[in-house]
């Protein structure tokens, strides 16, 4: 005889129907009879505590509060310039930066070349793995920049120094 | 034009005593029969004497109602004359968004940073041979592909995101942000900040029986502020209190009031005309030091 499965069912649109064959004894119907499991059976165990497993949590609620005083009064004497005082500079209102950065912006390697001028004496002599690293790094880009990338040479502009006059027209057969 | 009168004939009966700074004319009162005893419950809104400078061509000043802190009760002590140039400018929504992002942005630092290649401990060395394990063929144990490996393009250090708006976007969207309160009806003035009492009950609701806002900022002219009004807004939240060189664009816009002393309307009007009509050239802000 044929009955429906007991099997956990799952939530689909199909209309299989799965049966299994039984027989019933003592008023149940049961299966696999005879049939000794090997595998263990009982519920979940506990966290190995020998092994590094530790449970992966959810980040801590960071609560934004928007009222503090330091979050309401933000952008405060972005204004300075014009309500008040006039010789007031805004790099000198920027308060979290590193000194070689305050007011000044670029792409990395103008970044790297700046903390070498401001830094490179004193990492020098106190902290010679960073010195190293930083100047690995500037070599690094200029040897990407300079040779890695192929330029199309027809679109490159003619390039003109400091102290030459600019060129009346622009020849684009220019190399 | 509006007739003005001499305030200070009037008001000497009131016992405001912060009214002192306005400016006066010394023309006869017309109205002075109208200043009885209690003056405040029987007088008529006064109208207060502002003369603005640079008048607008097209438009006549802006009137808006002058309020007071002292007393619970929302009486009005006079109209205020508002200058069109900053209060009836057209508002620029593009020029607002750029304040905006300039004041969050030129003073961000991202200090995010993945270690090059060079920096991760040793990088000779095969793992296993190249043939014979049945495993994939690798060069280093901190490659890329590798978990706890460099990252190639990371971010690389404290990057800074400085810039500087030019001025006149700045004064632009000052103006903007300033017309579009009024006209909102969320900017209110106020003779001066002196409190009666300390409590921050008292300021709390009076800002509710007159529908004032969950935050409101207060502007005044000068750093230094009456202590009941700096007591007050320390103990609420969502009240800040700011000298007029710290009024800013994201401010006006974070808090839901604007609330200003006529000392401090008369700073901010005299500081934004004098920008909006000199034609000096902009000042390029000099570079900070280059020694280190």
């Amino acid at each position: 005889m044929f009955i429906q499965s007991c099997l956990p069912k799952t939530i689909s649109n199909s209309h299989l129907i799965i049966s299994v064959r039984t027989f019933k004894r003592f008023g149940e119907y049961v299966k696999s009879y005879g049939y000794q499991p090997k595998h263990y059976q009982g519920g979940y165990l506990p966290r190995a505590s020998h092994l590094k497993d530790p449970p992966d949590y959810l980040p801590p609620f960071i609560d934004p509060k928007d009222w503090t005083l330091e979050a309401a009064t933000f952008g405060q004497n972005d204004y300075i310039d014009i309500l008040g005082d006039e010789n007031v500079e805004h790099w000198q209102l920027v308060r979290n930066a590193p000194f070689w950065l305050r007011g000044f912006q670029g792409n990395e390697l103008q970044h790297l070349l700046r903390r070498l001028k401001f830094q490179g004496k004193y990492l020098e002599e106190n902290q010679p793995q960073r010195y190293s690293d930083l100047i690995t790094r500037i070599r690094f880009l200029m040897f990407k920049i300079n040779f890695k990338h192929y330029k199309r040479p027809w679109l490159m502009r003619p390039t003109v120094g400091p102290n030459e006059p600019l060129p009346d027209y622009y020849d684009p057969r220019s190399s | 034009m509006i007739k003005s009168l001499s305030l200070v004939k009037i008001l000497r009966q009131c016992s405001i005593r912060s009214i002192r700074h306005f400016e006066t004319s010394t023309q006869p009162p017309p109205f002075s029969s109208d200043s009885t005893s209690n003056p405040i419950s029987q007088q008529l809104p006064l109208i207060v004497n502002r003369q603005l400078e640079y008048p607008h061509v097209r438009y006549p000043p802006l009137q808006a109602w002058l309020e007071t802190l002292g007393q619970k009760r929302d009486e009005k002590l006079g109209i205020v004359d508002l200058h069109p140039s900053i209060w009836q400018t057209s508002p620029r929504l593009d020029i607002l968004y750029e304040n905006i992002e300039w004041q969050k942005t030129y003073k961000k630092i991202d200090w995010a940073y993945t270690p090059p290649h060079h920096e991760y401990p040793s990088m000779r060395g095969k793992p296993w041979p190249q043939k014979g394990t049945g495993r994939a063929r690798h060069s280093s144990r901190y490659d890329p592909q590798w978990k706890g490996g460099y990252k190639v393009n990371g971010p690389k250090g404290p990057t800074s995101f400085f810039y500087v708006l030019p001025k006149e976007k700045r004064i632009e969207g000052l103006c903007t942000a300033l017309t579009v309160k009024l006209h909102q009806n969320d900017v209110h003035f106020v003779d001066s900040f002196d409190l009666p009492t300390h409590q921050p009950t008292y300021l709390q609701e009076l800002t509710e029986d007159r529908f004032w806002g969950p935050s409101i900022l207060f502007i005044d002219d000068t750093d230094i502020m009456p202590h009941n009004m700096m007591f007050a807004s320390a103990k609420t939240e969502g009240f800040t209190v700011m000298p007029v060189y710290g009024l800013n664009v994201y401010s006006i816009l974070k808090h839901t009031t604007l609330v200003l002393t006529i000392r401090a309307l008369n700073k901010i009007e005299k500081k934004l005309l004098h920008a909006l009509n000199s034609y000096d050239t902009q000042k390029d802000q000099p570079a900070p030091p280059d020694e280190p």
